[in-house]
Order: structure tokens, then C-alpha cells, then sequence
């Protein structure tokens, strides 16, 4: 066999496989939602167990959680779900963002601390930089009223915690980038666009947003390799299997020796790009935001 | 010798009956004077105005009154008629039967005022025998400083317990009222000082925080029991809340005694207890202002020199009461009348 005649069938194949991957992706279905986070409370103190009813304790942990899934998007975590464990507990979810009170004795007095623990996929994220801090200055004004306990954590810490931007910064690079919003990233076939397939409107990502891809590819008989790129989410997908998903623009791509930053147009790297990233490339992927900027105005804002 | 006429005979007779029952007759009524002044005379008078010599010259004169009644040739002859008479001998005999009677049947209580001592100015008396009110009660004051009254035809004794209710620290004065006799008390010189041992259970920081506050309407509840090792006059506060509380009398006496404390000594006694027991400065800053307001009193039986007093301390939840701490405390002569104590539960694993 002739080199022109291997290089076709070599096309042909990859062409196929293309369209087999992305046939095999039609099957997997539509966008999905952003990434879960649960959020929960638990309580680990003598004060509180002893003298609440187990139904008490249970309200306080529900609200709170309740409230911090609430307070917890806005700003900057938009990109993801948030859901207090009893809201929806059939979802899966890939996160949790642990509420923790606890009891330690201060200076003579036993004391309710607050302390925030993440956890993605299971395994524990460092919240180092959010210190446990005590609830109050002094004894808990009162351990045997749940309305009195949920209005102090929720105006004594969590008010406070979570609106505050060193905070939120230390959430963004300690735990909500580490959650990814996908694991996978979708090629078709003679398009330049990269799919994420996670819901557009939910993600509430503009164009300025970054994300980041790791992931690992074998495009070919060498040893599969990891790498990562950045995306630009730019539009909805409205047509399609993979209709209301995101379609990205590469902002970089690393592989091998590969680095390209901002590749576009007849770029020849694109194509590399997309065979790189051809489902019979990619063992895996993770797609995390980077970057968010919160899309505001219409929806298609960035055509 | 020649005999005597029968006028000379009937003439002396009459003497000797009339001299037999001038004496009768004078001790029938220094008797009955006697027992008037015993039993009557300040029921009647309400005021003591005689005593002692004043006493006893005016028996002299009351009885000279009576000797003397027609003085002079006619009233010795009046006398002699009628107290010189078979007849008058049986009255005076009867009226000697019937002061006997009296006499051995009559008793009376009588309660003084003494201005002097004790240091009130009111004085509230209650008078019970076998706990049901022998006397009204009794109000003494400068304006008000005898009372009682005598009991005719008593043949049985009655134990009776005089307490002074207002102002409270006496105890109560148990005498037994015969018949034929006066009792007399005075108030409140008779009545001994009470020796309180009140207990103020104070919580320690970690029982303090696991109390509800004043205003809580808690689903968990805190009980402080006493009672003698024994498990005997047990009683129980059922609801302590971040408070002192006060044990070891009757409840009106812990109030009493509460107002008698000197200004600053409460708050003073109870900075030195959480001072001794090394109580953390931060944990006495927070916590005195509500160990200072809003005390509970627990009445009990009355804490005495001597008793070894169990305090225990209990949760009760919806599933079941457990003591969470117990101490026996031993009360010592020289304790004060209200001893702070410090009311501790282990910090953890006390559920």
C-alpha cells in the first residue's frame, strides 16, 4: 500500500470515527445542568445536642443549609447549583460545602464555633483560608431555641462570611474551581466550536469567562498524554443534538509540544486541535471554570 | 370556879367561829386575790401596772377594807355576826372549794413586748397548738405590749408553738400550757435566734451554658433536686434557668433573709466563691449578670449545723430525666446564713 493510499484511509478512519463519536455523543443526549453542590450543616456539639430535640436540630440544620445555598451564588458562583441536602436529594451531585458548628472551650467557657469544610467528589477540599470562628464572643446566649440559633448563624457568620470577598476569593481558588462542570468535551465534525455540554442558560457564563480543560488525549500510537486548554463559552448551541449547550471558542491549548494561544480562522492548528480532541483521542476530560463572568442581558448576547 | 352562863359560852363561840372564819376568809381572798392577779388581772387591765410591793400593799389594804368593813363597835359587830354564823362558815368553806377548783383549773398565756431587744419595732405573733391557731394572731408593738388571755376548766395540758412570723429569724418557742398555770413570754426575748444555712447554688460556667436564659421556652429542662443522703424531705426545683438558686428554708424566710443581706454582700460573696473556685474571669464577666438577677428559691425543709445535704443536678428531655452531677454538701457551724456554692456538670460527655 502506497503512502497516499495509507494517508486517505487514514483520514477516511478518523473521519469515521468522528462521525461514530460524534453519533455516540447524540446518544449520551442534551446539555446537561451545571454541577451540584450540596450544601449542608452538621452539628457537633454537647450545648446543641443536649438541649435541642432532635426535631430542633434538625430544622437548624435544614434552614441553615437552605440559606447558605441561597447566599452562596451570588457573586461569582453562578456557574453551579446550589441545594441544600433535603431540596431535590434524588439529584447527584459532585460537591458539598459543609456548614460545621462545633463546641470547643475558650477561657472557661464552652463555645460554638463555626467552620467551613468543602468536599468535591468526595475528598476534602482545603478551606484553610476561611478560619473557624466562634458564633459568638461569649456563651451562646441560648442553646435551647432553634429560632434564636438559626437568626445568630445566619447574621453573626453566615451573612458576614459569605458576602465577604476575601472569603468568596478563598471559595473561588479553593473549591468551586476544583468542581468540574463537565467530563467531557464534545468535537463535531467540520466545526471550529468546542462543546461543553452543560446547559447554557444555567451556566450564566459570558464570554469573558474562562474554562479550563484538563485532560487526557492519545490522537495517535503514542502513549496517551494529558493537556489542558482554556475556552471561551460564546454561544448557545439552539439547533441539534446537543441543542442548549455550550458551544466554546479555544482560548489556548497545550498537548505534547503543542502550545497555541487564541487559535481561530484557517489556523492549521485547529485542525490538529480537533483531532487531538476527536472522541477516539480523549480517554478523559474535566472541564472547570477558571474564570467567571457572569452573562447579563440577552442570553445570546455573544453570537 | 363558877361556870360560864351560856350567853358567856355562846358568846365565845361565837368568837372562836368568828375568828376561824375571819382567817378563812382572809386566806380565801388573798388566795382569790392571788389567783385574780395570776390569771386576770392583765387580761382585765391589759396593762401590768402592779407588781411586785406595789403588789402586796395593795392586797394588805384591799384585805384591811374588808376586816375592817363597819369599822368601830358596829361593824366588829357586824362582822362577828356575819362571819361568827354556822351559815357563814359553809360559804367560806364552798368559796375555798370553789377557788381551789378554779385554781387548779385555770391557766393563762400572756405574751410581753420588750421594746429593747430584738431590735424590730413590730412584732407578729402566732400561737398553734397542734397546728391550728390557738391565739388570733398577735400584733406587738410600744403601742401594743400585752396580750392574752386566761383559760378557765382546763384539766388537760396543751403544748403549744408560739412563732414569731414578722420580722422572720427566730425560732419557733414550744411551750406546754398546764392547768394552774400562767405563762408568760416575752417578746421577743423568749424567742432564740434562728441559725439560717441557706444554700445558693450557683451555676458553674459549663452548667451555665447549658441552661436556658430567663426568657427560653426550652424543650429540654434542668431540675435541681435536695434531699438527705437518705433520699428522705426530698424536693425538686424543676426549671433552673441561668440563675442562682436559694435552698434550705422555707421560701418567705430566703427572701427575708435575701433583704437582710447588707447592700454589695450578695454580689460580693458571689465574686469570692467564682473567685476560689477559680472560675475563668472571662466566664465571670459573662456570666454574673444573670447569676445577680432573677434568683429562684426553692423552699425546703430547714437546713440545720450538722446535715449533709445531696444536691443533684438532672436533665430531663422528651426521652427520659438523667442526673447529670451530684454533690453532698456538709453544713458546718460557722457557715454564714447564705453560703454560695458552685453547681458544676462535667464539660463534656454529660448527656
Amino acid at each position: 500500500m502506497n503512502e497516499g493510499k495509507r494517508f486517505r484511509i487514514r483520514l477516511l478512519a478518523a473521519w469515521l470515527a468522528m462521525c461514530a463519536g460524534t453519533a455516540a455523543e447524540s446518544a449520551f443526549g442534551q446539555a446537561t445542568l451545571p454541577p451540584l453542590v450540596r450544601t449542608t450543616v452538621q452539628i457537633d456539639s454537647h450545648l446543641l445536642g443536649d438541649n435541642l430535640d432532635a426535631s430542633d436540630l434538625e430544622r437548624v440544620k435544614q434552614e441553615l443549609a437552605e440559606y447558605a445555598a441561597k447566599k452562596l451564588p451570588k457573586p461569582g458562583f453562578e456557574f453551579m447549583r446550589w441545594k441544600s441536602l433535603q431540596t431535590q436529594p434524588d439529584l447527584p451531585s459532585v460537591a458539598e460545602f459543609r456548614i460545621l458548628i462545633k463546641q470547643k472551650s475558650s477561657g472557661g467557657i464552652p463555645r460554638l464555633l463555626l467552620e467551613y469544610q468543602a468536599f468535591v467528589e468526595g475528598k476534602p477540599a482545603d478551606l484553610s483560608g476561611l478560619p473557624v470562628q466562634p458564633i459568638y464572643d461569649g456563651p451562646a446566649p441560648s442553646v435551647h431555641s432553634a429560632d434564636r440559633l438559626i437568626e445568630d448563624v445566619k447574621s453573626l457568620r453566615l451573612d458576614k462570611d459569605l458576602a465577604n470577598d476575601a472569603n468568596r476569593a478563598e471559595l473561588a481558588t479553593a473549591f468551586a474551581k476544583h468542581i468540574p462542570l463537565s467530563k467531557r468535551v464534545i468535537v463535531e465534525q467540520g466545526k471550529p466550536d468546542i462543546i461543553v455540554p452543560v446547559d447554557f442558560d444555567s451556566l450564566q457564563a459570558s464570554d469573558q469567562s474562562h474554562l479550563y480543560v484538563e485532560f487526557t488525549a492519545q490522537p495517535d500510537q503514542k502513549p496517551a498524554e494529558s493537556g489542558s486548554m482554556r475556552l471561551r463559552p460564546v454561544t448557545k448551541i439552539v439547533t441539534g443534538a446537543f441543542q442548549g449547550a455550550v458551544n466554546c471558542r479555544v482560548y489556548s491549548f497545550d498537548f505534547r509540544n503543542m502550545s497555541v494561544a487564541q487559535p481561530g480562522g484557517d489556523d492549521p492548528s485547529v485542525t490538529s486541535i480537533l483531532a487531538i480532541l476527536a472522541p477516539t483521542s480523549m480517554k478523559s476530560a474535566q472541564v472547570f471554570m477558571e474564570e467567571f463572568k457572569v452573562r447579563s442581558g440577552s442570553l445570546f448576547q455573544n453570537p | 370556879m363558877a361556870e360560864p352562863s351560856p350567853d358567856e359560852t355562846l358568846k365565845k363561840h361565837l368568837t372562836l367561829r368568828y375568828r376561824i372564819n375571819a382567817v378563812l376568809f382572809a386566806v380565801l381572798m388573798v388566795a382569790l386575790t392571788f389567783w385574780f392577779q395570776k390569771h386576770l388581772q392583765v387580761y382585765l387591765t391589759q396593762i401590768a401596772l402592779i407588781g411586785g410591793t406595789m403588789t402586796l400593799w395593795a392586797l394588805w389594804e384591799l384585805l384591811q377594807s374588808w376586816l375592817k368593813w363597819g369599822w368601830g363597835e358596829d361593824g366588829e359587830d357586824t362582822a362577828k355576826t356575819l362571819l361568827g354564823s354556822a351559815r357563814s362558815t359553809e360559804y367560806v368553806v364552798l368559796g375555798g372549794v370553789v377557788l381551789a377548783f378554779l385554781w387548779l383549773t385555770t391557766s393563762s398565756l400572756y405574751l410581753n413586748y420588750e421594746s429593747s431587744a430584738g431590735g424590730g419595732t413590730e412584732y407578729r405573733v402566732e400561737v398553734k397548738s397542734g397546728g391550728v391557731q390557738f391565739l388570733p394572731p398577735l400584733v406587738f408593738s410600744s403601742s401594743q405590749e400585752v396580750a392574752g388571755k386566761p383559760y378557765f376548766l382546763r384539766l388537760r395540758s396543751r403544748e403549744l408553738e408560739l412563732r414569731i412570723v414578722e420580722p422572720r429569724g427566730f425560732l419557733a418557742l414550744n411551750k406546754t400550757l398546764e392547768p394552774g398555770a400562767r405563762l408568760n413570754i416575752k417578746v421577743p426575748g423568749d424567742f432564740q435566734p434562728k441559725k439560717f444555712h441557706v444554700l445558693r447554688l450557683v451555676p458553674g460556667p459549663n452548667l451555665f451554658s447549658n441552661l436556658p436564659q430567663y426568657d427560653d421556652y426550652p424543650t429540654v429542662f434542668y431540675e435541681v433536686k435536695i434531699s438527705r443522703p437518705s433520699g428522705a424531705d426530698a424536693k425538686t426545683f424543676r426549671d433552673l434557668r441561668r440563675q442562682s438558686l436559694y435552698v434550705g428554708a422555707a421560701s418567705d424566710d430566703i427572701r427575708w433573709l435575701r433583704q437582710e443581706q447588707l447592700q454589695g454582700e450578695s454580689l460580693q460573696d458571689l465574686l469570692q466563691l467564682l473567685h476560689d473556685e477559680k472560675v475563668p474571669s472571662a466566664a465571670i464577666t459573662q456570666n454574673l449578670p444573670s447569676l445577680e438577677t432573677n434568683p429562684a428559691v426553692l423552699s425546703t425543709f430547714e437546713f440545720v449545723t450538722g446535715d449533709r445535704i445531696v444536691v443533684e443536678v438532672i436533665r430531663k428531655k422528651s426521652d427520659g430525666r438523667k442526673t447529670i452531677a451530684s454533690e453532698t454538701l456538709d453544713l458546718r457551724d460557722g457557715d454564714p446564713s447564705i453560703r454560695p456554692v458552685l453547681l458544676e456538670i462535667p464539660e463534656e460527655g454529660a448527656q
